[in-house]
């Protein structure tokens, strides 16, 4: 799936920090939100990097801080070879079209007053990427057949539709202008479970037909595996394991990839599972624990978790994972 | 299993909402029964008709177009349809308490945490205020907050939603019900953290021995909860039973296909099984049985005619033609 050649991998983002300035209170001292703290991956072309974390973790500011539509406290984002860190707003304009987003909910994420045409033809308009207006008239048409709908939809408007369609209008908006980069921040979760598969399916078809390269965001972690070729877990703004997909779910490192996988409920009435149930919320992204942030929820919770914040301990070269027990035991080897 | 007593028993309910632009049938002749001290689960997709079935047993439909129409709910031999509005609070909160899907949005925004405990006590118990505090402080020490003696004071936005749901289960629980309705109460959580409230739910449940009725969208929530359970689609029941029977060999094709359409943890497959097709708009329902349109097993007579339940003992029925070898329910 990975190719190896010249052309520059779509996304690398190195050091990636997005902090939110917040004041309690009027006189307040100035404390920041710690969103994404110092975020490094990267996607080669082709392939689906699937991010999990729990509410808060820092997920959704990823996929804005990407997208470039988050100021970024530092780090930063090359796209297709081009550093967009320091890009103003009018030098994204031409960059725009090669990052797309799909939203989580298509009940809020079209416009109600346009039609689907309208919707569809928007991005194809502001790039100008047509000739004629029977260009964009075809040209979007195309598109809704590839997203599974039909020609006549176009004159209809968002509300005339139910969930699994709107979000496949959506996906057609996202596909207009042959993105390098799909975002789809959790594109099924607002979704029904006979529609969610429609909707994971169709975005697995479109990948292999238009060779498409997906940031894919969720919480639901059957879902990530299902479509991720590689995966990110997320904790507070950092990453705390990294791997491809089979070894992160056949052999999960990080005890918090751990606790998250071992918390999903199966569907199988036998199965007795061991449960690792956390103690404790996420905490406060504005008070950080020191050292290693999960510690205070860890049950492997070590002296020197509460002091210093693991560096990363490579296991493969596609496994990597931020956690004290695995550079202990390096050093003992 | 089998021969628990019923604690509830619903026959024949039909809730419909009198809307401007017509008669929405949210439930259709839905008939079930809660085995005293088990955890019936009750799964369909958004707009199946399980939330409406919770509101029916509650009598919860003030201030909107919806009524029962049909039916009884007979609750310890009384048909709860047939009592007053004054009678029907003596029970509820009492007798049937539930919680709700939004720990934010149904917890009382300007009230104290241990005010809103509180109120259930008060209203349904012959006790003053300082004995009802102690109840609460009790029973939120039950479902695990911390520093609950400083919670009590606080307000609902100082708390995470993991907590907020413990506080609706606090209060839910307070006054002892013999039956909890629990209305999606982990959609809203994250993973783990529905994990504890499910861990919470089963132990409160093994202490008191309340029957549950559980309702979520979830087939892995109902399989790691529930004894029985109930499919709901358009408004109807499609499938009941024993909660392994059903998952180790689903008898209607919609439970078959939802089961295959979700994805599964340790399973790898290039494609995931789709149920064409979306469900019907209320108001345009199909003729025959409301899944034909979607299903992948339709015959003719799926399209003409509305199958009947078709009971395998043991209360394992289907309302699917193809299980016609079944005992025909009336």
């Amino acid at each position: 799936m990975i190719q190896k050649n010249k052309s520059p991998a779509p996304l690398i983002v190195k050091d990636l920090k997005v902090y939110y300035p917040v004041r309690r209170g009027l006189f307040g001292k100035l404390q920041h939100v710690k969103a994404l703290d110092g975020v490094s991956f990267e996607i080669a072309k082709g392939e689906t990097f699937g991010v999990v974390g729990e509410s808060g973790c820092g997920k959704s500011t990823l996929a804005l801080a990407i997208a470039k539509l988050v100021k970024l406290t530092s780090g930063q984002i090359i796209l297709d070879g081009e550093d967009i860190s320091h890009y103003s707003a009018s030098q994204m304009q031409p960059v725009r079209k090669k990052i797309q987003m799909i939203f989580q909910d298509p009940y809020a994420s079209l416009n109600p007053r346009m039609t689907v045409r309208d919707i569809v033809a928007e991005p194809l308009i502001i790039h100008n990427v047509c000739k004629s207006s029977k260009e964009v008239d075809e040209k979007v048409i195309e598109l809704l057949r590839q997203v599974g709908l039909d020609d006549y939809h176009a004159n209809r408007y968002a509300h005339q539709f139910s969930g699994g369609q709107r979000q496949r209008i959506g996906i057609a908006r996202s596909l207009a202008l042959d993105p390098i980069l799909v975002i789809a921040d959790e594109p099924v979760s607002a979704l029904d479970v006979s529609i969610q598969s429609q909707v994971l399916n169709l975005l697995s078809e479109l990948k292999k037909h238009m060779h498409l390269t997906y940031l894919f965001i969720a919480h639901d972690l059957s879902v990530v595996e299902h479509i991720s070729d590689r995966v990110g877990v997320m904790y507070l703004g950092e990453f705390v394991e990294v791997s491809d997909r089979d070894d992160l779910y056949n052999r999960p490192l990080h005890p918090y990839t751990q606790a998250l996988l071992s918390a999903i409920p199966s569907i199988d009435p036998e199965e007795k599972k061991e449960r690792i149930i956390l103690e404790g919320n996420i905490p406060s992204p504005i008070n950080a624990p020191s050292g290693c942030k999960f510690h205070p929820r860890c049950r492997h919770c070590m002296p020197i978790c509460k002091e210093l914040s693991p560096k990363k301990s490579v296991i493969t070269d596609k496994h990597y994972v931020y956690c004290h027990l695995y550079t202990e035991k390096d050093k003992k080897e | 299993m089998t021969d628990r007593k019923n604690i509830l028993e619903v026959k024949n309910l039909s809730t419909y909402f009198f809307t401007d632009n017509g008669v929405v049938r949210a439930v259709e002749n839905l008939s079930f029964k809660l085995q005293e001290g088990s955890t019936l689960g009750i799964v369909g997709e958004s707009g199946s008709g399980k939330s409406v079935t919770a509101l029916s047993i509650m009598g919860l439909f003030k201030g909107t177009t919806g009524r029962v129409v049909e039916g009884e709910i007979i609750f310890e031999g009384k048909d709860l349809l047939k009592l007053s509005e004054e009678e029907r609070r003596g029970i509820r909160g009492k007798d049937i308490s539930m919680i709700f899907q939004e720990p934010m949005t149904s917890l009382n925004p300007v009230l104290k945490i241990g005010e809103q405990i509180s109120e259930a006590i008060i209203e349904h118990q012959n006790v003053g205020k300082s004995e009802a505090m102690e109840q609460v402080v009790q029973i939120l020490k039950d479902t695990g907050l911390p520093r609950v003696e400083s919670i009590v004071n606080e307000y609902p936005f100082q708390l995470s939603g993991g907590q907020r749901q413990r506080v609706m289960i606090a209060i839910a629980l307070v006054c002892r019900p013999k039956i909890l309705i629990a209305d999606e109460p982990t959609t809203a959580l994250d993973v783990t953290i529905q994990a504890q409230i499910l861990d919470l739910m089963r132990r409160l449940k093994e202490r008191s021995g309340t029957s549950i009725i559980f309702i979520t969208h979830s087939l892995g929530v109902v399989a790691e909860m529930c004894d029985e359970v109930l499919v709901m689609y358009c408004s109807r029941a499609m499938e009941t039973g024993n909660v392994k029977d059903v998952f180790k060999d689903p008898l209607h094709p919609y439970t078959r296909g939802l089961m295959a359409s979700i994805p599964k943890l340790g399973e790898r497959v290039e494609e995931l099984y789709t149920i064409p097709g979306n469900v019907p708009n209320p108001r345009f329902m199909p003729k025959g049985c409301k899944f034909a349109p979607r299903c992948s097993e339709a015959m003719d007579i799926c399209h003409e005619e509305e199958p009947p339940f078709f009971d395998f003992g043991g209360g394992r029925t289907s309302r699917c033609w193809l299980c016609s070898n079944g005992r025909e329910v009336k």
